[in-house]
Formats: C-alpha cells, structure tokens, sequence
C-alpha cells in the first residue's frame, strides 16, 4: 500500500457518517431560516455575494481583495518594461504593519527594504529574488522597525502573478505575527526547561537507598517547627577489626547491606538514613511514643544480623539512642541527631542496649560535649591522612593529590569526616581541625620527594582568624615544603564570615607562593563574587555536577558555561566525583583542566614506608600509575 | 373611472398578491428542495476541504453551519453562481479565519508539538481519511488547502479563486503537498511494493 492507495481509498462518494452530517446541516439551516421568516426578523450576512469563480480582475487585485477581507496586508509589485524597476504599492493593512499611516510613505523595493531589520534584509532579498527567478511561490519572515524603533515579527507569503500567460509581478500577503512567534518562543522555552529540570537528587541517596543526611536533617528540623516527635539515631560498627586490605567499595557494600536492613525493620513509611559514618537516623513524627519499641528492634536485629564482607561475616556492635521532643523547641534539626548520636554512645559505654532522653539536652551541654569531642580527637591525632590522585586531563597523567582527612572511630577504623567536619564547623571548632590537617599534611609532604602538586582543605570558616596565614606560612616554612606545590582549597564557602580577613588570607597565601582553589563550586552558597573578588587559581565543581555528567544535558549546560566561564577569569577547573571513561571523555572535551575521582584513583592511606633503616622517607602510595585512558 | 378602475383593480390586486404569494410559496418550496440537494451533495467536500487545513473540528462545525444557514439565505441569488460551493468555503474559511484571529488559537498549538499520527494498518475509508488528514496537517496550511480542493475534483483557476492564491502558486503548492505527502506516507512505511523505484522518482523530482 503507498501513498495512491490510501488516496484512492480516502476519495470516495460520501460516506453514511457525512451524509448524515449534510442532511442535519441542512435542516438546521433550513429551520432557521423559517423561523426567520415566520418571524420576521432578517439573518444578516456580511459575506460577499460576489461569485468567487466568474470575477475577473487582474489576479493581483483578487489576490489583495482577498487579503483584505482576511485583515491581511499586501504588497504588490508589477514588473516594470526597459527600466527594470517596476511599480511597488502596499495595502493601507500592510502599512498599518508596517507602522505607517496609509499613503504617508513612498514606497520603492529600496525603502520598502529599509522598514526590514537590518539582520533580515538580506534574506527577505534573496527569498524574493528566488521566487522571481524560479517563478515559484516562497514565504518569508522577517523583522519589521517601525518608526518609533518598536519591533515587529511578520510572515509574508510570495506569490507570482500572471498576466496573458506571462509573469507580471509578485504579490506578497502578510500579517503581523508577533504574537505567535513569541508564544513560539516561549514554547521552544518551556520544553527546553521541562526537558533542563533534574529533581532534586539529593532526597534519596545513591548507595544506600535512603534518603540522604540533609533530606533527614530537614525532616527532622521540620517536626521540631511543628508537631514534635522523637528521632531514634542508631550507632552500627564492626565488633572486630576490619581487615586493612578492605576498600572503599568494600565499605561501601556494607554500608549497602547495613541499609538495607534498616528498610526492612523501619519499612518506608518513616524517614530514615545515614546521617553519619556508622550512624543510622530515623525520625518518628507526630506521634514518638514507639521510638523506644523500635530502637529496640532495630538493636536487636542488627546485633543478631551476620554481614558478610568479602567472604568474611561481621557482626556489628550497635547501640540506639532515642531523644523526644515536643514541637515549636529551639534545638534544630542538626542538634536533635547531635543529642540522638551522644545518646546512642552513651548507651554503648553502659553496655545497654539503648538510651532515652526525655527532651533534647540544654545547647550550651551539647556544643560542649561537641567541642571537647573534637578537642579530643585532634590531641589523640584520631586522624588519619590520605591522598587521592588528581589526573591533568591535557596530559593524560597524575600531576597532583589532595590530602583527604579521615576520622578515626572508636575501634581506630578510619571513617569519612564529613559528619566530624559539619559538626566541628557547627561548634566552631574547625580551626582547630584544620590546624591539625596542616601541620600533619605539610610534615608528610616536607618528608617525601615533593614531586606532586597538594591541595590541602581549609574551611571557609577557619579564614577568620587572623593568625592562620602566619601558623600556615610557619609551617611551610618548619617542614621545608616548596610554598609552588601548595593548593589550598576552600570548602564550605558559605561560611566565609569575615570577608577582610579571608581575603588576607588569600592575597597572603599567594604571596607566599601557594594557589588557591574553592571546592564544591556550584552549590551551597558559593557564590559568583568570590571568582571576581578573591585571588582563586582553580575551581572544582562540586560532584553533583559531575556524577551524572553524561546522562544530564543541564549538568552539562552548567559545566561547559563554568569552564568558559572559568577561562574568561584566568581560572583553571577540575572535576570531582569522576566514575567512568565516559565522563572523563566528555570533561576532556569541554576543556575541564583536572579530574578527579574513583575511575581515576582512590585516597589511599598515605603510610611512611621505614624501608630503610634510619631513613624516614615518605611514599605517596597510589594505585599503579593509572592514566585517565586507564 | 377611477373609481372603478379602483374596484376592479382591488379584486385584481388581491388576485395578482394571491398568484403572487402562491408562486413565492412555489419558488421557496422549489429552494428549498434544491437547497437540500445541493447541501447533500457538497457538505462532504467544504468538510474535507476545511479540515484538511484546520485541526479543531468543532471550529469547522460551526463555521459550517453558519455558511450553509447564509447560503440558505441567500439561495435566491446564490443559486445562479457557477458553483455555489465555492461561495461556501470562501464564507466558511473567513469565518474560521476571524474565529482564529479572536482566540489565537493558532498559538495555542504548534505544528511542532502536533500528536504523531498513529500508526496503523490503513484497513477502511475512514482509518485512510483520518490518516491523510493527519499528514496534510503536517504540511503547510496552503498546501493542504489546495491538495485537499484539487482531490475534490476542483480546478487551479477554481481553487485560486475560492482560495485567494494565484495560479501559478496553486500547481505549485499542489506539487509541493504531493512530495511532502509522499515523505510523509514513506516515513510511516507505505512504500508500495515497488518501493525503490518510486523513491528514485521523488528523489528525481525535487
């Protein structure tokens, strides 16, 4: 069957259907007009009685009749003899487009083409000149200025008259279209945003299932504005020492394992997830009174739950605390898992099962308990320093490390600090911590060869204080390290309180020689003004950008505009969070200066190596020179 | 003499009006005979012709009604024209055309975000008129216009005239509906058996 076939199908002698549809149109029509009648009132028609089909102007003028009747304007051009030029006249309707009064304005092909936007003229030209040459009809649309400088959309169709079988001319029928073209636009607009928005990724996240720690945090910060309730935090760690050739991913698994548990104990009706390393937090609300039935429970199916890790089961030791609270109190979100977590711990150091505070604990006891908890674990050194390889993406090699920082937990199991690290930065002890981060990272650093580049982080907080470039400088200078192999990176922007100061810190630190980086750009409140107004060499994009890089056409909207953006400032770009070949293709090809992340290598411990005796010689131990093409 | 000639002429007049009125009663009855006639024989053109242009059926509905109670209206005089057809699309397009012009209608859907037509086995008359109707609708308004009038046995002056265009545009915008037809039904797999050498003719054509 082709085309023929379905026209010949199609083309038929009325159908039932439409000849029913005539004979109802008709008695309609019919019985109106009776009524009419028998009534005495007329039907007024404004339609012309004129026989389309036996009038016999000059096509021109039937054409621009036409025109006229449907509120379109004409131009009409009749090809002149010798001189070539011919004559050229517009309908008062054209004019009125236009934006002159009708007969005000004399009009030749020369200024006629004036009125046009200078950036359509030439195709309204070349769209008539076609029409003229292949004696065909042709459209075009175009931008009218009209004499108060205002701008119109209009769309005109061309069309070839005949006069005694020769060509005589082109008749152009238009009409003002301003209207479509910007509801047009605003289509095209819309789809591309429906087709642009991501929903908001970070309500559930990727390994564990749950929802994430700011989701629950939220949550939580929301019962306590409202209804009130309680939030049961559970502690999970391993009653046995992992062993030490565990990765990552391994971690990770077990992380998995750990949620998936929790699911089914807490079903998915409550909010719950991972709201620190090895600290589950789920949020009962309105109503609390079961909080202590289910810690209960989920203590006990933990403790009797066998994970297996690479072969090996482990159990974990787990304690829950669980804190109510009534609604409208001022604790936050934050400081009811903080409560929760020292309850939790509590619970552990009595050998119970769990605890349960009543209310949540006064805020001056909380930031104590938070701050000597740091306290204490920067004079323990709880702490431990990593590196993760950096790849120059234009030389296809690793050229750099950032020092990582992991906590390490009661059991010495070294964790991911994020939870430690918000913490401090809530009690304001982050200074402290980052002290500690660069004296340590420096020592390392000044022991081994220096043939890397280091970045080392320093919160956005920490650069109030006046004394840091002087503790940071002193340092480089006491560990021997060459100021040019230095990055300091700056995260959680946000909290850059004291602008003064902070860009003290970044002109002296340059001037000392190191380069400067802000982390996680792109979220948060980081905002545009600090590429302008501080002294920043480099800028990562945050992760969230990046993980889904290639499945994301606004991810990548945003990264490429950065990168330009970046380059227009004299800035270089890395990315984080790099996962497959893919992304590192396309970061490549968007002109992203470094990458960084698991495909490209993962933080190692950074471990000196006492090989030969008396020589103390550090080794920045990473994955076996892996290139980005791997 | 007037006088009589006034009592003469009074059974004359009541006579003549009696004639009179009985003749109108005839020649109205006669109209309407052929009104009906003729509203059966072309409804199913003006419909096909106007909704090979326009999506919106309701809108060809009413503007079909009110043509056709004008044409009533106006029998008398339009029962004289060539085709009284052609006097009923031009009135029904103007009023579709001021219909648009109120309600911008036109902005409230794009060609480009037009329903696919579906695909399916073309089995009746009516799965191939609604297929057809869904690609003339892909194609320019004119060019669907004047295929739909040319498929309905109309001529190119006839179709220029009703229409507005000139000739030489109309065997060009029939042309350009049919190549744009043929993509269109190639497109949706309806090749016909010899689909190569048909494709090497569109191909030679443009």
């Amino acid at each position: 069957m082709d085309l023929d076939d379905i026209l010949a199908l199609a083309e038929t002698t009325p159908s039932p259907l439409e000849l029913a549809r005539a004979r109802r149109v008709a008695r309609a029509a019919q019985g109106q007009y009776d009524v009419s009648l028998a009534e005495g009132y007329k039907i007024l028609v404004d339609a012309d009685l004129v026989d389309p089909l036996t009038c016999d102007a000059d096509e021109a003028a039937r054409v621009a009749r036409v025109a006229q009747l449907s509120k379109l304007g004409t131009v009409t051009w009749t090809a002149g003899g010798t001189e070539g030029v011919g004559r050229i006249f517009w309908s008062d309707e054209m004019a009125r487009i236009f934006g002159h009064a009708p007969g005000t304005f004399r009009l030749t092909p020369d200024t006629l083409l004036g009125l046009v936007h200078p950036g359509d003229a030439g195709r309204v030209r070349a769209a008539v000149r076609a029409v003229w040459e292949r004696k065909r009809p042709g459209e075009v649309g175009f931008r009218v200025i009209r004499p108060g400088g205002s701008i119109r959309h209009v769309h005109c169709h061309l069309e070839i008259t005949t006069s005694q079988g020769e060509p005589s001319g082109i008749i152009a029928t238009g009409e003002d279209v301003t209207t479509l073209e910007l509801a047009r636009r605003e289509r095209r607009r819309l789809a591309v945003r429906s087709r642009m928005l991501c929903a908001d990724p970070a309500a559930r996240d990727a390994l564990t299932g749950l929802a994430t720690r700011g989701y629950v945090i939220d949550k939580v910060d929301r019962a306590r504005r409202t209804t009130g309730g309680a939030v049961v935090v559970v502690a999970t760690e391993p009653a046995t020492r992992l062993p030490e050739a565990l990765t990552d991913e391994d971690r990770d698994q077990l992380t998995a394992a750990v949620a998936g548990l929790l699911r089914t104990v807490v079903g998915s009706e409550l909010t719950g997830g991972l709201v620190g390393s090895g600290l589950w937090g789920v949020l009962l609300a309105p109503a609390g009174d079961d909080a202590e039935r289910l810690a209960a429970r989920i203590v006990e199916r933990f403790r009797n739950h066998l994970f297996n890790v690479r072969q090996k089961t482990v159990r974990l030791n787990t304690s829950a605390g669980v804190v109510h609270f009534g609604g409208g109190i001022s604790a936050s979100g934050f400081d009811l898992l903080v409560d929760g977590e020292h309850a939790a711990r509590d619970a552990r150091r009595n050998a119970a099962s769990i605890a349960v505070l009543d209310q949540p604990v006064a805020d001056g006891e909380r930031a104590d308990r938070c701050r000597s908890r740091v306290r204490h674990a920067v004079s323990a050194n709880r702490f431990a320093l990593y590196a993760q390889p950096i790849v120059d993406l234009q030389l296809n090699q690793v050229t750099r490390h950032e020092i990582l920082l992991r906590v390490r937990s009661d059991t010495g199991e070294p964790v991911a600090p994020w939870a430690f690290l918000d913490m401090a930065e809530r009690v304001g002890e982050i200074l402290t911590v980052d002290k500690w981060v660069v004296d340590h990272a420096l020592e390392l650093i000044g022991r081994g060869a220096q043939t890397s580049h280091y970045q080392v982080n320093l919160s956005g907080r920490s650069l109030a204080d006046p004394g840091l470039l002087a503790f940071v400088t002193e340092a480089i200078d006491r560990h021997g390290v060459k100021p040019e192999c230095l990055t300091f990176e700056i995260t959680e922007t946000a909290l850059i309180e004291n602008r003064n100061e902070a860009l003290a810190f970044a002109t002296g630190i340059r001037e000392v020689g190191c380069h400067l980086a802000l982390d996680d750009f792109g979220t948060g409140y980081s905002t545009l003004t600090h590429l302008k107004q501080l002294p920043v060499d480099l800028v990562k994009i945050d992760g969230t950008f990046i993980v889904d890089l290639c499945r994301s056409p606004a991810s990548q909207a945003l990264v490429s505009m950065l990168v330009k953006l970046c380059a227009a400032l004299g800035i270089r770009v890395a990315a984080e969070y790099v996962q497959d070949e893919q992304t590192i293709e396309l970061l490549r090809n968007l002109g992203v200066d470094f990458a960084q992340g698991y495909r490209t290598g993962r933080p190692e411990p950074i471990t000196v190596s006492r090989a030969e005796a008396q020589t103390v010689e550090l080794e920045l131990r990473f994955p076996p020179q892996y290139t980005a093409l791997g | 003499m007037e006088f009589e000639g006034t009592a003469a002429l009074t059974t004359d007049q009541v006579d003549r009006e009696t004639a009179r009125k009985a003749e109108a009663a005839r020649v109205k009855a006669a109209h309407d005979q052929e009104f009906a006639a003729f509203a059966e024989a072309s409804y199913h053109q003006v419909e096909r012709i106007l909704r090979s242009a326009c999506r919106d059926r309701e809108v060809v509905e009413d503007a079909l009604n009110e043509a056709y109670l004008h044409g009533r209206v106006k029998w008398s005089e339009l029962r004289a024209h060539d085709r009284p057809i052609g006097w009923i699309v031009v009135t029904a397009r103007f009023k579709i055309m001021k219909d648009r012009q109120r309600c911008q209608r036109e902005a409230a859907m794009a060609p480009e975000d037009l329903p696919p037509v579906p695909r399916s086995n073309i089995a009746d008359v009516w799965e191939a008129q609604e297929t057809l109707r869904g690609w003339l609708h892909q194609l320019p308004t004119r060019h669907a216009e004047v295929f739909q009038m040319a498929q309905e046995g109309f001529s190119n002056q006839e179709i220029a005239r009703i229409l507005g265009l000139t000739e030489n545009s109309v065997r060009s915008y029939k042309v350009a509906a049919r190549r744009g037809l043929r993509e269109l039904a190639e497109e949706a797999g309806y090749t016909g058996p010899d689909g190569h050498r048909r494709q090497g003719v569109s191909r030679g054509s443009r």
